[in-house]
């Protein structure tokens, strides 16, 4: 029983384009059925919108005033107009983390590249943000106010290295996060079927019980880690804004 | 020495390896520990900050735990890459 | 919520989570071989992964060549096998369908949010945020002006009360004077009828005594006839009784 067999990608229509493989996957799939889900929760939510909401609509006000007070309080009451991108991105790992728990379905952010991607995709954003709004004030960011000019040659490229790995480690934290809670759940999952296999059926059937407690409360625990690292990821998407816009 | 000797001794080396990456875990389990016995201090001696607080400390631990995944992936690679 | 209401929206949910399981469950189960390409090794998965970072910008054809232009490079490599206990997402096969689709899906679903699904919340936020401060704004105005009209009321209360004691007060006061006025002359005629009927009481004792006297007189005119056979003048007689009720009084 292989852990890491949940992770292959398998396509569902193949397309090649110049000789490359860019197929309709299975993580694909994920991809899109998380959009769905996102794009029809705030519609059918807000189909109604009442003074006094109701349930569903409560939901996705609450959703949005959690990701705005969250952009308000770590990247400052300029950030409003980039409130949109961060919702994007905390919903669309939130779902991908939360689709993963489906028993079944791929979990796309328990893979490298998605995460780099989408970390590239908020550096790079954030990048051009700052270098639009500061020009080439921006390197600015690289020497912290108070630190003397004569260590500048050592801080600087520090400080730039620190900053290249910014998609590094936030890429890092997300996929081994889920990369490592899924392939658990899975070598539990493993261990049941095991004791089945080795104990005959009565006795295997008892063993059997153990693991099946621990998935459960390992369940619990990726549910918690799903919506907590979707949180990490756009806090810290908020915090690189606020570096970006305020420059220290 | 053979080629398949030499094979498994690499096998076993891996191995090792996988095992000595993840030492690096007992540093992370002190950090977490501290986080959490610091905001649990902090709210004893001033329980209305709790709210403000409690997201902070979420915030780290999650961060700490990167570093400790950081070291189960490097285990990672260096049994499947 | 009523109990039948909550049945009916866990049913809800429940048939959205039965589905998904489903779809994942109907997924391709068959292991469909990648094609057999380049193979893996840390330099390919390098110049990928730089590829990467200007596939991000999401332009589908610049990131095409530079995969194409890496991918011949490995065609050079000619490995294959990384199934066998290699980890699946160090497969840099899947690396363009992942990205390719990776931006589509999320330039998607930015633009979906931003200028679609997002405006309404904000909006329907917004307007329940300034009605609520625009009612509470209202309702201190409002406060203000009942706080007037009340001190208002109570002036006008306390003066019809103090008009309204004075004119009592007044009403009392010509009340008792109108009763001692009358009560003086009640004292005065009942005095003269008083007197009147003193005057009256005394003539008529007068005249009472004096009939007594004439009638005492023949009594004793009679008396003296028959007892001793003496006619006595009337005045003598007279002068006796007279005499006798002096002396009695």
């Amino acid at each position: 029983m292989d852990p890491l067999h949940q992770f292959e990608i398998l396509p569902i229509a193949e397309i090649a384009i110049g000789g490359i493989d860019f197929s309709f996957t299975n993580s694909a799939f994920a991809m899109a059925i998380a959009v769905v889900l996102i794009h029809s929760l705030l519609v059918i939510g807000m189909r109604h919108a009442a003074m006094v909401p109701g349930r569903m609509q409560s939901i996705v006000e609450i959703l949005y005033q959690f990701v705005a007070r969250m952009v308000h309080d770590n990247a400052g009451s300029s950030a409003r107009p980039y409130v949109p991108f961060v919702f994007a991105v905390f919903t669309f790992v939130l779902f991908g983390n939360l689709l993963g728990m489906v028993p079944g379905f791929f979990t796309f952010t328990s893979h490298i590249i998605v995460t780099f991607g989408l970390a590239t995709i908020v550096i790079t954003f954030v990048t051009v943000l700052g270098f639009v709004k500061h020009g080439l004030h921006f390197f600015s960011l690289f020497l912290p106010t108070g630190a003397p000019l004569a260590l500048a040659p050592v801080i600087v490229p520090l400080e730039m290295i620190s900053y290249l790995t910014r998609p590094i480690s936030l890429s890092v934290r997300l996929f081994a996060n889920m990369m490592a809670g899924h392939t658990m759940l899975k070598v539990f999952a493993g261990f049941s079927v095991m004791a089945i296999g080795a104990l005959g059926e009565f006795p295997g059937l008892l063993a059997a019980f153990g693991p099946v407690v621990i998935n459960v409360a390992l369940t619990a625990f990726e549910l918690l880690v799903a919506c907590l690292q979707a949180y990490v990821f756009a806090v810290l998407t908020c915090l690189y804004l606020h570096d970006a816009l305020e420059l220290h | 020495m053979d080629a398949e000797a030499a094979r498994y001794i690499g096998e076993g080396m891996k191995y090792i390896g996988a095992g000595l990456a993840v030492v690096g875990l007992f540093g992370v389990g002190l950090g977490i520990s501290n986080i959490f016995s610091t905001l649990i201090n902090s709210t004893a001696r001033n329980p209305p900050m709790q709210e403000k607080l409690f997201p902070i400390g979420v915030l780290g631990f999650a961060l700490t735990e990167a570093v400790a995944l950081f070291a189960l992936l490097i285990a990672f690679l260096i049994l499947f890459g | 919520m009523g109990t039948g209401e909550q049945g009916r929206w866990v049913g809800r949910w429940l048939t959205v989570l039965a589905m998904m399981v489903l779809l994942g469950w109907a997924e391709p189960g068959a292991a469909a071989d990648a094609p057999a390409q380049a193979g893996h090794g840390t330099t390919n998965g390098e110049a990928h992964t730089a590829s990467a970072d200007s596939h991000a910008a999401s332009n589908a054809h610049d990131a095409a060549d530079a995969h194409g232009a890496a991918d011949g490079h490995g065609d050079a490599h000619g490995h294959g096998g990384e199934h066998s206990g290699g980890l699946p997402q160090l497969n840099p096969e899947t690396f363009p369908t992942q990205l390719l689709w990776l931006g589509i899906t999320f330039a998607t679903l930015y633009f979906l949010v931003a200028h679609v699904a997002l405006p309404k919340v904000v909006e329907t936020v917004e307007v329940r945020e300034s009605r609520i401060a625009h009612d509470i704004d209202r309702a201190d105005e409002l406060k203000i002006e009942a706080e007037t009209l009340g001190n208002q009321t109570e002036a006008v209360l306390s003066g019809a009360r103090s008009k309204a004691q004075a004119s009592i007060t007044h009403a009392l006061e010509e009340v008792e004077k109108q009763r001692r006025l009358r009560l003086e002359q009640l004292e005065v005629e009942l005095a003269s009828r008083l007197e009147t009927s003193e005057t009256r009481i005394q003539i008529a004792k007068e005249k009472a005594l004096a009939e007594v006297q004439i009638g005492a007189a023949s009594l004793v005119q009679d008396l003296n006839k028959r007892l001793v056979g003496a006619n006595i003048p009337v005045a003598a007689a007279r002068r006796a009784v007279a005499s006798v009720g002096r002396e009695s009084g």
